[in-house]
């Protein structure tokens, strides 16, 4: 295999990481497994992005994510890439933008909002008087991910991820 | 002038149209304001926006978007909040390399 520039490594592991995302959601395990990868495959597909503007990347890689699809909103030319129209896809968006952030929150060390205090797929988290291991949790995020625009969501993250130099440069 | 595919043929047109693309947004999504960072080799559109729907990061993270058919230029796009916009400004929150403060131009509101 030919040397990687670090971007490209960070394209390579995310894209991993999100086949493996796919390949555990075929398996019967707590969501946390799959979400885990999921949140680990937008982190790297964010950190690759910001390599391409600093030689250091973004340093808070846990939001720039859903930063990410904030600011896609306004690139029609994915609508078409996603079958959809712009009108479509503006709405998509929106709604893209708060499942972005759904799966920023996963990580241990993004505070929540409006979810269960602690909750994420990696550590067991105190909950009252008593601990929960993420393997016990069901996670919201899970089942949003099956309705139409989580699905668009996955779609456009592949389409980020297999395309990554057609869209950023 | 426009080229037949509507794409912009220079770089002073191509900063306009993206930032009455951005500008075109429903209001309750319209940023608080719209900076304009000039590239002096004409090359890369870079936007700053400030809204308070961007999540805070404490940072500045441009998202780099490749040329295409119907936008010929590369353009760096960075989201921040009101409260580090006042820090950009204060000095507390650097500007990534070439994002030059003393050449901004305010493009939104007018």
């Amino acid at each position: 295999m030919a040397a990687l520039t670090q971007q490209a490594a960070f394209v390579r592991q995310a894209a991993s990481d999100f086949e493996a995302f796919h390949s555990v959601s075929d398996l019967e395990l707590p969501s946390c497994h799959r979400l885990h990868f999921l949140q680990m495959a937008t982190e790297k597909l964010a950190k690759a992005i910001g390599l391409e503007s600093t030689a250091a990347g973004f340093g808070r890689t846990h939001v720039a994510f859903s930063k990410t699809i904030r600011i896609l909103r306004n690139t029609p030319r994915l609508a078409s890439t996603l079958d959809m129209t712009a009108k479509e896809y503006s709405h998509f968006s929106s709604r893209g933008f708060g499942i972005s952030r759904a799966i920023e929150e996963l990580h241990p060390q993004v505070p929540t909002a409006g979810t269960v205090d602690g909750a994420n797929v990696e550590y067991p988290w105190r909950l009252g008087g008593a601990w929960k291991a993420p393997c016990d949790h069901e996670f919201e995020v899970a089942e949003v991910l099956r309705s139409a625009d989580g699905q668009r969501l996955l779609k456009l993250i592949g389409i980020l991820l297999r395309d990554f130099d057609r869209w950023f440069a | 002038m426009v080229a037949a595919n509507g794409a912009p043929q220079n770089y002073d047109e191509a900063v306009e149209r993206l930032a009455q693309e951005h500008m075109r947004l429903p209001e309750s999504e319209r940023p608080q304001a719209i900076y304009f960072f000039p590239d002096p080799a004409g090359q890369i559109v870079r936007l700053l926006e400030v809204t308070s729907l961007t999540p805070a990061s404490g940072e500045v993270m441009p998202i780099p978007l490749a040329p295409s058919a119907d936008f010929p230029f590369r353009s760096r796009i960075a989201e921040v909040t009101p409260d580090e916009w006042s820090r950009i400004e204060s000095g507390q929150i650097l500007m990534p390399e070439g994002w030059d403060l003393g050449r901004k131009k305010r493009l939104w509101p007018l």
